[in-house]
């Protein structure tokens, strides 16, 4: 059976997956989301079928990971932790649940609730969207007054899911942070991501250098990776100022040409090599 | 391989070793192009980043 790969858009990891497929002469089959309605004719030949999920659309993975599922697919993330990751208030129960060290964080479904919620964590604090990328609309609130305008706008946008936010503590808003890459429950390693900007996602320009993470950074990107229910996971953590670690987030279709570049580690063959072991011809490099 | 932008009718270059899905962009007139089919090749204007698109 081939393997399938869920995606519309290619990007630098998706290329470096389908190389590195082609290399190992894995059949695989593309499924496109855009063009999938999971109609009878869609979902031929699904049963049994591993189904890497590396759409670029937090929904359209979510819906398609759920849907492949119900058809008898097994998506890589799950559908569960792909849900989970996409929602960053469920991914702080699923981390709190867990035990794992995280900033407090709190939900805030209105203006209101939003205030309190600030007044109560003190300034400053971030206010994030449930589902957001790249770090878009992560606001770092330093007084009232831009806590005021910026759940104002918040409050004004047309859906219930873009008005309900999150409003989490604030560690060390503008110090570097840490990516750890996990793979079928193994930290490949981290790195370290510095911008001019407080937010240091790479996709807005920041770079990345290689971080030789200790064992407790390890054992972290491990258990929450767990606690999210992800085999394959991207996890950012930032360092406290009493030098303990919190982890930030966890995302399950996690974009690695940083980590790649900066520490050498080949994350696309590792993340083949996590797919069922009769559909992967180990091939050494060339 | 050469191929004519489908915005300007400028001349870009598509790699060989390209994948369907990939985005390119026209040297000529900067606008980004999802390539839809290698074989033959077919390209369309690219879609516009969405809200919830990344990791």
């Amino acid at each position: 059976m081939p393997l399938g790969i869920l995606l519309s858009t290619v990007r630098y990891e998706e290329r470096r997956l389908l190389s590195e497929l082609e290399r190992r002469d894995v059949p695989v089959v593309r499924l496109d989301p855009r063009t999938m309605s999971f109609a009878p004719k869609d979902v031929e030949g699904l049963r049994g079928m591993t189904v890497l999920n590396r759409e670029i659309s937090s929904q359209r993975a979510a819906l398609a990971a759920e849907s492949l599922e119900a058809f008898g697919a097994r998506p890589l993330n799950d559908a569960s932790a792909t849900r989970v990751c996409g929602n960053k208030w469920s991914t702080y129960l699923r981390l709190k649940e867990y035990g794992i060290p995280t900033p407090t964080t709190l939900l805030a479904p209105t203006l209101e609730t939003g205030m309190e919620a600030i007044a109560s964590l003190g300034y400053p604090a971030v206010i994030k969207p449930l589902s957001s990328s790249w770090g878009n609309r992560v606001s770092l609130i330093t007084d009232q007054y831009a806590a005021e305008a910026v759940l104002e706008h918040c409050a004004a946008l047309p859906s219930a899911v873009a008005r309900t936010v999150i409003v989490q503590e604030a560690v060390r808003p503008g110090s570097p942070d840490i990516r750890g890459i996990v793979v079928d429950g193994v930290c490949l390693g981290a790195i370290i991501r510095s911008s001019s900007d407080w937010r240091n996602n790479v996709a807005r320009g920041a770079t990345a250098e290689q971080h030789a993470p200790s064992e407790e950074i390890h054992r972290l990107c491990v258990r929450a990776a767990a606690a999210v229910g992800a085999t394959i996971a991207g996890v950012d953590l930032v360092e406290r100022a009493d030098g303990g670690y919190t982890v930030l987030e966890v995302n399950s279709r996690v974009e690695f040409q940083g980590f790649e570049r900066a520490t050498g580690v080949d994350v696309a063959a590792r993340i083949v090599e996590a797919c069922p072991a009769e559909l992967i011809e180990v091939k050494e490099p060339v | 391989m050469d191929t004519q932008c489908i915005s300007c009718a400028g001349t870009l270059e598509i790699p060989a070793d390209s994948y369907q899905g990939e985005i390119v962009s026209c040297p000529g007139c900067s606008t980004e192009l999802e390539i839809q089919s290698t074989h033959p090749l077919e390209l369309a204007i690219a879609p516009e980043p969405e809200e919830d698109w990344g990791e």
